[in-house]
């Protein structure tokens, strides 16, 4: 029995021993830092949503083996690809991270080339670098509700690419779909100004499309334009619009089998299901998040019928829906909704800034926050209710209060009335003047002094005047305009009791200096072509060919769009320009060309699918006035004809699918070889003719976008940059802001540490002399106002800091009604220095403003 | 009567399509992707008989693509032999056989097939012209022959005068020894050629270079040994012609193309 006991104890322990080895195990799927640090080469997927990050963490070139990267829900607001190393990392996901203004990926081809999923979603984008198409593997590009409004032409370089979400952006026109030619998924839906004819004829040719998801025009009553009729389309989803009915063309098109309703109002419920029970094709209708239209009864024609968060006008009517019909219904909303809720924020590292100890000789009371004020500020005051949510304004700041944001001493909900005192400290000599702590007492002992982005104290009180604490459950939201745009400065809340600052989580800054700069630089790279709009369209050329008894098959071209004759000058700003091709032109017209070569099975499917697309869009479209040529994809693109000497032929190049084709090509001509090869000669000096016309209007086009185009896009791009740095479009959208929770009230403040180092110390003597010649007692304490660095301090009149080449105010107050401005001073013998002061005269009624307007105009 | 006369023809179409096929086939086989050129050997013409039944048909071959290439002296780079060519002229000389060596729309409609062929190789010319005809390559003078196999005097058993018949055996045994028919030399032989060169109209393109490349084959036609008829050569020449000769390119052009 004892052994059995003994077994069992050592079995339980070997069992603990395994449990606790398992647990030490290094984690290959971790979430946070230190978790990965403890094994970096063993870390292949890096979860670090929502964890408040600044920036990536400096650890991140330490994991070797990395595959997936997510930084969803943090505050990054760029990413500097180049001082990475993430060779192995296959999917990077940045979403909702709503500081990039742009996806600047330089680098990103070396840092992670083989790099096939970006998640860039949510980010406040406003436009992507052309350096993504070095992202050779690219297969999924998630651009989705940004505020893009161009997209590079590079993008058609995108080979691999599957899957493309571009939805609920500002694009207007999406030029590079003719080069995606493996695209399986495209959601554009919500970009109000996307042209779908233009799209649909981009999409014309695309066998491997699966799916699409749009948002219809409002003019598209229809939904649709017709040239959907023939776009290989296995799902169509049709997203946040209103339709009078489908367009009944789509009953055309072979391959659709799904159509998708998310979010559409149907205005017409009938037509719409007369047309769809013609779409013999379709197969299966979706609604989702939507009123479901009435006459569901009526529907005959598709087999699946699936309802996701849907409601119904009238639910009887699903009970006489075809019982042949499979009704599947998710009462659960499937859809990815918008991302709700705040993001975890947790403290991150500090900075490895080395601190230099302090240089400026400060007196005890500025040191231990307890200045005496010479006037006190002015406040607001604001009557709110506590129980519904509502804003509040001043000057510089607006308060976002939401419902129950206040307790009470207790620490229970207070609902009534509230009165919320607001004062604004934004001025280094109005602090000066109300004796504003400005000094931060470290826990090392270090005094620093605050270079001031902006301060202010909220209070509120109840009914009967008792203070009110800040609920966390529902924090307000503060914006206040911040004094200094281009540093980054802490949040700070004033602690009554120590008399001392607490620091807090950082505020996040408009940055709307540094957002503009951004989306010009971005916008400088967009060409101009694309800026304005510009089309550049060539002739549209047919190909098509006959077979003969003798093996050559017989190529013949048409010519069935674009100018004819030549441009001769482009004057004026033109947004289209149709090109003569006069080199092309001439292939095409002049001669049937005989194919040279004996054909493969490859050429002749080449030659039977050029014919094929030719006839598909060979159909007029343009059911849309002014959609003109652009609307008609080009089959084959850039014929060109070389002369082979060594083969005695041709060289016929052209570009089918993206892809440059060569088939070696004879002219027709019969006869004997002297007429031959006289006409030989006499076509290619034709033809070098033809080509130097081609030659001189392509030179005409890109003068024209070097001169004219591009001064009108240049003027663009300024308007477009000052446009889209103003979003989100506040009321003081020009101005820069800082954003945080209001987590105590009272003092608060966003300040950074003034360390800047003295060039000079004075020492005031006793006296000084004033204007008129009169003495002026200098008191001991002396306040000094440095208005570039929104820096005030308060030293003994032994040690004046003196800064040269900055702007500074000192002064200090002779009586209750009368303070001193030092404009100079004398260097006496024994060392000190004689002031010279202007008297002002204050009265204790004025508010800090006023006063500081008298001290400002003392300055010449 | 109408039968036969279908038969007859279904016969014919059977043969030509059978030809025609042969040739397609072996032209498969034997035409390399990458045409070669060499350079043609000169020779001059003999006065001396051409015994084509010792001799064979390469001899006169070599003299006539000599003698061709002497006609383009001009230009005497431009014309060399292809090896695609002389395939195709030698497979046209193995695989038809006929009446189409005389008639020149007949051998114009096999054009079509020395193209298909002529597009399995490469070479640096596109054009071709094809020239068939017949070379006699014994003289009989203008006179009557007769063949006879009995005397043994000469190879080709062909002797001028009329074959003696109805003789007697004295009148047989006092008969003198027959003449017989003399060969052609090879001066006579490339006369023959150049009659035919010239009826075909190629001396003027020929001499003003125009042709790159030919291939001649020349085959004696058993059909017509041993038999009373004039023993002939059957010669298929193929002429090669750059179609793009004229046309000059700048190196600059060259460059920016490569």
């Amino acid at each position: 029995m004892s052994k059995f006991t003994l077994l069992f104890v050592l079995s339980i322990c070997g069992s603990s021993i395994a449990q606790s080895e398992t647990s030490l195990e290094p984690c290959t799927h971790c979430t946070t830092i230190a978790e990965a640090m403890e094994y970096p080469s063993g870390v292949t997927h890096l979860d670090l949503h929502a964890l408040g990050l600044g920036e990536i963490p400096k650890e991140i070139n330490q994991f070797n083996n990395l595959k997936s990267l997510n930084l969803s829900e943090n505050f990054i607001q760029e990413i500097n690809f180049d001082t990475l190393r993430l060779l192995g990392l296959k999917e990077l996901n940045l979403s909702k991270n709503p500081g990039f203004n742009t996806l600047a990926l330089d680098g990103i081809a070396e840092c992670s080339p083989s790099i096939n999923s970006i998640n860039f979603s949510n980010t406040n984008c406003i436009s992507v670098s052309p350096e993504i198409v070095k992202c050779e593997e690219l297969t999924s590009l998630n651009l989705s509700n940004n505020w893009i409004q161009f997209l590079p032409n590079k993008f058609g370089e995108l080979d691999r690419l599957r899957s493309l979400d571009v939805s609920n952006n500002h694009l207007k026109m999406l030029p590079f779909l003719d080069g995606l030619w493996g695209l399986q998924s495209l959601d554009i839906s919500e970009n109000d100004d996307l042209h779908l004819n233009g799209i649909g004829a981009s999409l014309l040719l695309k066998e491997s499309l699966e799916t699409l998801i749009i948002s219809p025009d409002k003019a598209l009553s229809k939904g649709l334009p017709n040239v959907f009729e023939v776009v290989n389309i296995e799902k169509l989803v049709i997203k946040n619009s209103s339709i009078d009915a489908l367009n009944n063309r789509l009953s055309r098109n072979p391959m659709l089998k799904t159509v998708v309703l998310d979010n559409v109002k149907v205005q017409n419920p009938k037509r719409f299901v007369a047309w769809l029970n013609r779409m013999g094709n379709v197969n299966q209708i979706e609604y989702k998040n939507m009123e479901v239209h009435p006459k569901l009864d009526d529907i005959v024609s598709v087999g699946v019928m699936q309802f996701d968060n849907c409601t119904f006008t009238d639910r009887n009517e699903l009970r006489k829906v075809k019982p042949r019909i499979t009704m599947i219904a998710h009462g659960t909303d499937l859809h990815n909704g918008s991302y709700i809720g705040n993001a975890k924020i947790v403290d991150y590292e500090k900075s490895g800034i080395t601190v230099s100890q302090d240089v400026i000789a400060m007196n005890d009371d500025m040191i231990d926050n307890t200045l005496e004020p010479i006037v006190e500020q002015s406040e607001q005051v604001n009557i709110i209710p506590a129980d519904t949510p509502c804003e509040i304004k001043t000057e510089n700041t607006s308060f976002e209060v939401p419902a129950d944001a206040f307790l009470t001493a207790s620490g229970e909900v207070y609902e009534g009335t509230v009165k919320a005192v607001v004062k604004e400290y934004m001025d280094p000599i109005e602090n000066a003047l109300t004796g504003m702590p400005m000094v931060n007492r470290t826990d090392d002992g270090r005094n620093e002094i605050f270079s001031s982005s902006g301060m202010l104290d909220f209070r509120a009180y109840d009914d009967n005047g008792v203070e009110l604490k800040p609920n966390p459950a529902n924090t307000i939201q503060v914006q206040m305009n911040d004094l200094q745009p281009s540093e980054s400065p802490n949040f700070y809340s004033f602690n009554e009791e120590t008399k001392n600052w607490d620091d807090d989580l950082p505020p996040a800054s408009s940055r709307l200096a540094r957002r503009k700069s951004l989306v010009l630089d971005s916008l400088n790279k967009v060409l101009a072509a694309q800026i304005t709009g510009f089309q550049h369209v060539p002739i549209l050329l047919g190909m098509n060919y006959k077979k003969s008894r003798k093996d050559p098959y017989q190529l013949t071209f048409s010519v069935d769009q674009g100018r004819k004759m030549p441009l001769k000058k482009i004057r004026d700003f033109q947004p289209v320009v149709y090109t003569a091709n006069a080199d092309q032109r001439w292939i095409a017209r002049r001669n049937t060309w005989k194919i040279d070569t004996i054909l493969t099975d490859d050429m002749k499917f080449l030659l039977k699918d050029v014919k094929k697309d030719l006839r598909r869009v060979s159909r007029k479209w343009g059911d849309e006035p002014g959609a003109g040529n652009f609307t008609i994809p080009r089959v084959i693109k850039d014929l060109t004809l070389t002369p082979n000497l060594e083969d005695d032929n041709y060289i016929l190049t052209f570009v089918y699918q993206d892809t440059v084709r060569r088939l070696p090509v004879i002219s027709s001509f019969g006869g004997s070889i002297r007429r031959i090869q006289t006409k030989e000669k006499a076509n290619y000096k034709s033809f070098k003719i033809a080509q130097k016309t081609a030659l001189k209007e392509k030179a005409l086009i890109e003068k024209y976008e070097n001169t004219i185009l591009e001064e009108y896009a240049q003027a663009v791009r300024i308007r477009r940059a000052q446009a889209l740095a103003e979003f989100p479009d506040y009321e003081s959208a020009n101005r820069e802001y800082l954003r945080f929770g209001l987590t105590s009230f009272g003092l608060v403040n966003c300040d950074y540490f003034s360390r800047n180092i003295p060039d000079t110390y004075v020492a005031f003597d006793s006296v000084g002399v004033d204007e008129d010649g009169h003495d002026v007692n200098i008191p001991y304490d002396v306040r000094n106002v440095y208005v570039d660095d929104n820096v005030f301090v308060a030293t003994t009149s032994d040690k004046v800091p003196v800064f040269n080449g900055k702007r500074s105010i000192i002064f200090f107050l002779i009586t209750s009604t009368e303070i001193a401005i030092v404009k100079g001073w004398e260097k006496l013998k024994n060392g000190f220095s004689k002031p010279k002061v202007e008297r002002v005269k204050i009265d204790r009624t004025d508010s800090p403003a006023q006063i500081r307007g008298k001290i400002l105009a003392t300055e010449p | 009567m109408k039968i036969a006369f279908a038969a007859i023809l279904i016969l014919i179409c059977h043969v030509s399509v059978g030809q025609v096929r042969a040739f397609n086939k072996r032209a498969k086989e034997l035409i390399e992707t990458k045409d070669s050129i060499q350079d043609i050997e000169e020779e001059a013409p003999s006065s001396e008989y051409y015994a084509f039944l010792s001799e064979g048909s390469d001899a006169l071959n070599a003299l006539f693509m000599s003698e061709t290439k002497s006609m383009a002296r001009s230009k005497p780079d431009e014309l060399t032999k292809s090896q695609t060519l002389m395939s195709l002229a030698e497979l046209a000389t193995d695989a038809w056989k006929g009446t189409q060596y005389a008639d020149r729309k007949k051998w114009k409609a096999l054009s079509k097939h020395f193209h298909r062929a002529f597009n399995r190789s490469t070479s640096k010319f596109n054009y071709t012209k094809e020239i068939s005809f017949r070379v006699k390559l014994v003289n009989n003078h203008g006179k009557k022959f007769y063949c006879d196999k009995k005397p043994g005097i000469c190879e080709f058993n062909l002797y001028a005068g009329k074959k003696p018949t109805g003789l007697t055996k004295e009148e047989k045994e006092n008969l003198p020894d027959p003449t017989p028919l003399d060969y052609f030399t090879e001066q006579q032989l490339v006369d023959q050629f150049w009659r035919q060169m010239r009826r075909n109209k190629i001396i003027k393109d020929l001499k003003r270079g125009r042709y790159a490349c030919v291939g001649v084959n020349v085959e004696v036609d058993e059909r017509t040994l041993n038999r009373k008829r004039i023993p002939t050569a059957r010669v298929v020449i193929i002429f090669g012609a750059r179609r793009l000769r004229e046309i000059r390119i700048k190196k600059t052009e060259m460059k920016s193309t490569t």
